[in-house]
């Protein structure tokens, strides 16, 4: 589930840095309040467990086996916030050291794993526990269930979206092709059909298991408020209108912004630009030789001012 | 006895339900070496934990250079000067090391204790000239050998200049030669700091320390004297369960003697 | 001590068999994939007299990403191809030979193929046909624009690749420690350096496994040995993680990492961001 560096168009990825970005940032006051201050090589940890238990492959049915993510344990043993931290070090450790993911698609993926995963993971956990008190290992089993293939929708939306909102010349895609219509189906059936059962079946395991060794203490905060598992829903609803509204690959990018209501402007204006390029005549005016030593100089000045903050703010750092 | 470093009244200490320290009260000198022996489980990490604050006592009083230690003390005032003033090396190395690299290992002390950059780098190199590491100076401390880790563990306390050094089982997992550059660096610098070393190797205990306090199984001191004494104390030592008797082999006779039970480590969780 | 009789004698042979080995086909799958990590995580030569590692850590990051991001934004195949000669001519500056820089970008590369061969048919790409198999036409724009898409993969993830290889791991994280919040760079480091502990960790018990599996292994109790290693995993990462914290702490850690304060940049690593962020802005209109 992991998207590459190159699947995703500058806007979006923009856009899901953007949106995790606070996320990082209240998870970490969050950790500092609800853990402890001092609990930095617990995340750490955390993370790197995540990290090893990708590499386990788990025995399914038919002789065949599959790894599993693990948000949902994670979150489940750390709580939700500090899930998403310790998750996305994972992440960060995978694009970065072993060209798993990407550098530009990390906010989306931190999005589909830590985000959405680790919260809908936790909070659907303690509201089945709730439910059924003497089978936790299954409500973990089905939590996990559901926040995999949950991530998995939302890294299907993100490709699915990449030919409706950046295109080259005659409508070519330039990011990942293909439409909604296909990206769903095929992101969503293995999810569903087999790496699903595989994190259920993992997550069940291990819990099942610690709670009959016990010796571990969940350390996320006890509370499960249930206003915050309706904010987390209140936050799926765009992706869930998305997901039943109309029928696949009919948008227009007017539909689609109706939709989500959000499309950010820079991803709008990004998409003017390559509509200039698509005629295959160079963005600046008339073209030619002035016209390309102008662009130049532009560019020029423009790294001039990167060159100067970059500068300056060395001159702030190092104070 | 010198100036008092540590008095410990009645400090007892449990983890949930069980106890691991109990009822244990003893001073330490400015200048002494101090082995606390027992076998494993008597408490003697706890205890090392408890001295360093890193864990504070159920019940008991504990001071520090005449100053009360408690968790709200240690978060006061008292917090960075008692860090400062003591060092502990951990038993196993691979906790204590967390830097990108050997020289960052050393520096993260005294960089955390508000020094500034210049003097830390000055303190780090020639510490790593003196304890003859410098060639690691730059390496990953994951990529180390075992004996390499314990010696950058040691050097990353020493960076400090702590008053005190805590060593919880020092000599576990070295080779030879490692363990005698370790005798070296403790003699180097025995009498001018205060070793509390906890640990289940004898020799080192009659080769390095003054005074030894021994825990026994139910997690108090069954013994308080000088190390040669409680080294010459085989029921002692039988009783705590530090030796054992062993049938050993010699040719067709068998003979039976006290043996320490420091052959190998593997109390560490696998 | 007694010796049980049956452990003086000799071991019985012949009575598992061969074929017996069937189903524990994910201990082996487990023990590659840690394989893969750690030849991931070694499988660098650092070449010290390069180009870029003679660039600051930071600035090196922040050049390196901005070309990343001059090959997000273009949107014709030239600007890609400029990315990548760029990136060509880096190495080569930097020492890092072309096989590796190839090595590591493979796998990205190879996924990719499999993922865009489908857009190249007249049903996901209208056009003029160029080859016909069976019912389904191969066209002509269909190719290009799989292969603009594996081009823009390859361009962005060789810069990243180039980058790794050219840069020592500490100086890696000295470098994102001044684009990065320290508290998450730190954690980051710590993940990285826990990650060998437990991995190792994980290796000892696969090869425990397989050691001692001589007939083949009935799924519930599979599963039970998953499920059990897992938890020792998660117990021994918490006391690691308790341990970590107690030795931070007796070394003066108070919640806030403070590290030496950083260097200025020097000429030559503003020339680098310059001129990267002139090959950004280039790319944005081409």
């Amino acid at each position: 589930m992991h998207i590459p560096d190159g699947y995703l168009s500058p806007g979006t990825s923009l856009v899901f840095y953007a949106g995790m970005v606070p996320v990082w940032y209240i998870a970490s006051r969050m950790v500092e309040k609800t853990v402890k201050v001092k609990e930095l090589p617990l995340l750490a940890l955390g993370g790197a467990f995540a990290f090893v238990i990708m590499m386990f492959n788990i025995p399914v049915p038919g002789g065949s086996s599959g790894h599993m993510v693990g948000s949902t344990i994670v979150a489940v043993v750390l709580g939700p916030w500090a899930g998403v931290v310790a998750m996305s070090l994972t992440l960060a450790l995978q694009a970065l050291l072993f060209a798993d993911g990407g550098i530009t698609t990390f906010g989306a993926n931190s999005f589909n794993m830590a985000f959405v995963a680790s919260f809908s993971g936790y909070y659907l956990y303690r509201a089945l526990s709730a439910l059924m008190p003497n089978r936790r290992p299954l409500a973990a089993g089905l939590a996990a269930y559901a926040a995999i293939n949950l991530s998995a929708l939302a890294a299907a939306m993100e490709l699915g979206v990449q030919p409706l909102i950046a295109t080259g010349a005659g409508g070519r895609p330039l990011y990942a092709p293909y439409p909604l219509a296909v990206a769903i189906p095929a992101m969503t059936a293995p999810h569903l059909l087999f790496f699903g059962p595989v994190e259920a079946l993992g997550t069940s395991l291990v819990v099942s298991y610690v709670m009959k060794e016990g010796g571990l203490k969940e350390r996320g905060k006890r509370s499960g408020p249930a206003w915050a598992f309706l904010v987390l829903l209140v936050l799926l609803t765009p992706l869930g209108l998305l997901a039943s509204g109309s029928p696949w690959g009919e948008w227009g990018r007017v539909e689609l912004s109706r939709l989500i209501g959000y499309v950010p402007a820079g991803m709008e204006r990004f998409n003017g630009w390559k509509g200039v390029m698509s005629r295959y005549t160079l963005p600046w005016a008339g073209g030619g030789v002035e016209g390309a030593a102008f662009y130049a100089f532009s560019a020029a000045l423009g790294s001039l001012c990167v060159v100067l903050l970059v500068f300056l703010w060395g001159k702030l750092w190092r104070r | 006895m010198k100036e008092e470093v540590y008095r410990l009244q009645g400090v007892s200490f449990s983890y949930g339900a069980s106890l691991a320290v109990k009822d244990v009260s003893f001073a330490v000198g400015r200048g002494e070496t101090l082995a606390v022996i027992g076998a494993n489980g008597s408490g003697k990490s706890t205890l090392l934990k408890i001295l360093d604050c890193l864990i504070h006592p159920s019940a008991g009083i504990m001071s520090f250079l005449g100053e009360r230690l408690s968790e709200e003390t240690i978060k006061g005032g008292l917090g960075r000067r008692f860090r400062e003033r003591v060092g502990f090396v951990f038993a196993e190395p691979d906790v204590q090391l967390f830097s990108p690299t050997v020289f960052d290992e050393l520096a993260f002390g005294p960089l955390q204790l508000g020094l500034s950059g210049d003097e830390v780098r000055r303190r780090c190199e020639e510490l790593l000239d003196a304890l003859g590491i410098s060639t690691l100076g730059d390496r990953p401390p994951y990529t180390l050998s075992s004996g390499e880790k314990k010696k950058v563990a040691i050097a990353s306390v020493l960076a400090i200049n702590p008053e005190v050094l805590l060593l919880d089982e020092p000599t576990n997992g070295l080779d030879p030669r490692a363990q005698v550059w370790l005798h070296e660096l403790i003699q180097g610098l025995k009498g001018l700091k205060t070793f509390i070393i906890a640990t289940h190797d004898l020799s080192m205990v009659g080769d390095l320390t003054d005074r030894a306090i021994v825990l026994d199984e139910a997690h108090g001191i069954a013994a308080d004297g000088p190390s040669t004494e409680i080294l010459g104390d085989r029921d002692l030592l039988l009783r705590t369960n530090i030796i054992h008797e062993h049938a050993h082999r010699h040719g067709d006779v068998v003979h039976i003697h006290g043996h320490s039970t420091n052959s190998t480590h593997d109390e560490h969780e696998k | 001590m007694k010796i049980p009789g049956w452990l003086r004698e000799e071991s019985a042979s012949g009575r598992g068999n061969e074929a017996a080995f069937k189903g524990e086909g994910f201990i082996d799958r487990t023990l590659g994939n840690i394989a893969s990590f750690m030849e991931g995580a070694f499988d660098r030569e650092y070449s010290p007299g390069g180009v870029l590692q003679s660039i600051e850590p930071r600035a090196r990051i922040i050049g390196i990403f901005f070309l990343v991001f001059a090959a997000a934004l273009a949107g014709r195949a030239l600007t890609l191809i400029a990315v990548v000669s760029l990136t060509v001519v880096l190495a080569l500056l930097s020492g890092v030979r072309i096989g590796r820089l190839l090595k590591r970008t493979m796998p990205a590369l190879v996924f990719t193929s499999i993922m865009v061969a489908p857009i190249s048919l007249s049903f996901f790409t209208p056009g003029s046909a160029v080859l016909n198999i069976g019912g389904a036409a191969v066209t002509g724009e269909g190719v290009r624009t799989g292969l603009f898409i594996i081009a823009r993969v390859g361009a962005m993830s060789g810069l990243t690749a180039l980058l790794m290889l050219a840069s020592r791991q500490a100086d890696l994280f000295r470098g994102l420690r001044g684009v990065v919040p320290s508290f998450f760079v730190t954690a980051l480091f710590m993940t990285y350096r826990y990650v060998f502990m437990l991995m190792k960790t994980a290796e000892d018990m696969a090869l425990a496994r397989r050691s001692r599996t001589i007939t083949g292994t009935k799924l519930r109790e599979a599963q039970g040995w998953f499920a059990s290693r897992t938890g020792l995993i998660l117990r021994k990462t918490a006391s690691i993680a308790d341990e970590v914290t107690l030795a931070m702490v007796s070394r003066g850690f108070e919640g806030k990492i403070r590290t030496f304060e950083s260097k200025g940049m020097r000429g030559k690593d503003l020339i680098f961001i310059g001129t990267a962020s002139f090959a950004l802005f280039l790319s944005i209109g081409l």
